[in-house]
């Protein structure tokens, strides 16, 4: 493409080939020589500009193997598994008796069918960096916002590994920098590097922490609130700013389910206590 | 924005850091098993996929 207009400029000038082209075309490329010359130029300055712009646009489609692919649908059905075992365990055990506010309070357990989703996150990750033959471990914690800051945590995995409690209401943590401004996907390639920073955004409380992290916030447009955050560490370099754009694009569809099983525990509870 | 001030709801969670939510079958050594399950699956899976879009 970058040879096209020195090529045909070379054609025109040639005798020998000049002969061989049409006289009606001689003819146009002399009344059209102006638009013909400015367009020859705008080609290999579009093949640039479009180098440019596949440079700076966040590719992913790639990054993801079938393998990861097809790990990410085992990690959308896992949790749907468990709500379809719950429901009909409730169905075959249904009895006659049963109001409709008690079957409606059996089949429902939002807040555990969130910790479920959860797990199937960490689980994708570890599976992802075991694909890379990647020996990581890997803590996730889903954490409860409120006023910008984590109040809670909801569930986090391994379950032995318990966060640092001091992290809760801490407005300089990791998840209350990712909430912060409308909420914003943040990652930390080499948390010991970011710790030395003056305004790091790892907070003071995790001084022993190394590796990588991801940090998710779960934004609600309805009610314009970010009520979770998502925070995943692994322990070596794992989490890299070139896949950002992978990670959301994973972490968005795993965002609506949260959400759905979010809203229905606040209403449950909004439910409970209107009945009190 | 300053520390927030230890509410009578998380105080609790505040000396504890307990989580919400305790699902059990959740060790580190659980998990990675169940990673490796799930390649495993995934691919078997993969080779499937393939197998039913090829034309």
């Amino acid at each position: 493409m970058l040879a096209l207009p020195s090529a045909t400029l070379a054609c025109y000038k040639i005798e020998p080939l000049k002969g061989k082209i049409p006289g009606d075309i001689i003819a146009w490329i002399d009344k059209e020589v102006v638009f013909l010359v400015v367009g020859l130029f705008m080609v290999p300055l579009l093949v640039g500009i479009e180098d440019f712009i596949r440079k700076l646009a966040p590719a992913y489609s790639n990054s993801l193997t079938s393998d990861g692919q097809s790990t990410l649908l085992r990690a959308m059905d896992y949790p749907v598994d468990k709500k379809m075992n719950h429901f009909l365990s409730v169905l075959r055990s249904a009895k006659d008796s049963m109001t409709s506010g008690q079957i409606f309070q059996a089949i429902t357990q939002p807040d555990k069918q969130l910790a479920e989703i959860t797990r199937a996150i960490h689980i994708f990750f570890e599976s992802l960096a075991k694909l890379q033959d990647e020996q990581i471990d890997f803590t996730t914690v889903l954490f409860k916002m409120d006023d910008g800051a984590p109040v809670e945590s909801w569930c986090y995995f391994p379950e032995s590994k318990r966060p640092e409690q001091n992290l809760l209401n801490d407005p300089k943590s990791l998840a209350a920098n990712a909430a912060k401004n409308n909420g914003k996907t943040i990652i930390i390639q080499d948390i010991e590097k970011e710790r030395k920073k003056p305004r790091s955004q790892i907070s003071q409380h995790c001084p022993t922490e190394k590796g990588s992290a991801f940090c998710y916030p779960i934004k609600s447009t309805h009610t314009k609130s970010i009520p979770l955050v998502l925070r995943i560490t692994a322990d070596k370099a794992f989490f890299s700013s070139d896949n950002k754009v992978l990670y959301e694009k994973i972490l968005d569809r795993f965002a609506k389910r949260i959400l759905i099983e979010y809203a229905l525990s606040e209403l449950k509870n909004y439910a409970s206590k209107k009945a009190n | 924005m300053h520390q927030k001030k230890p509410t009578r709801a998380n105080t609790k969670d505040l000396c504890l850091n307990k989580p919400l939510i305790v699902l059990g079958n959740s060790s580190r050594e659980q998990l990675k098993y169940e990673a490796k399950q799930w390649i495993k699956e995934a691919q078997k899976e993969s080779k499937n996929w393939g197998k039913i879009f090829v034309l």
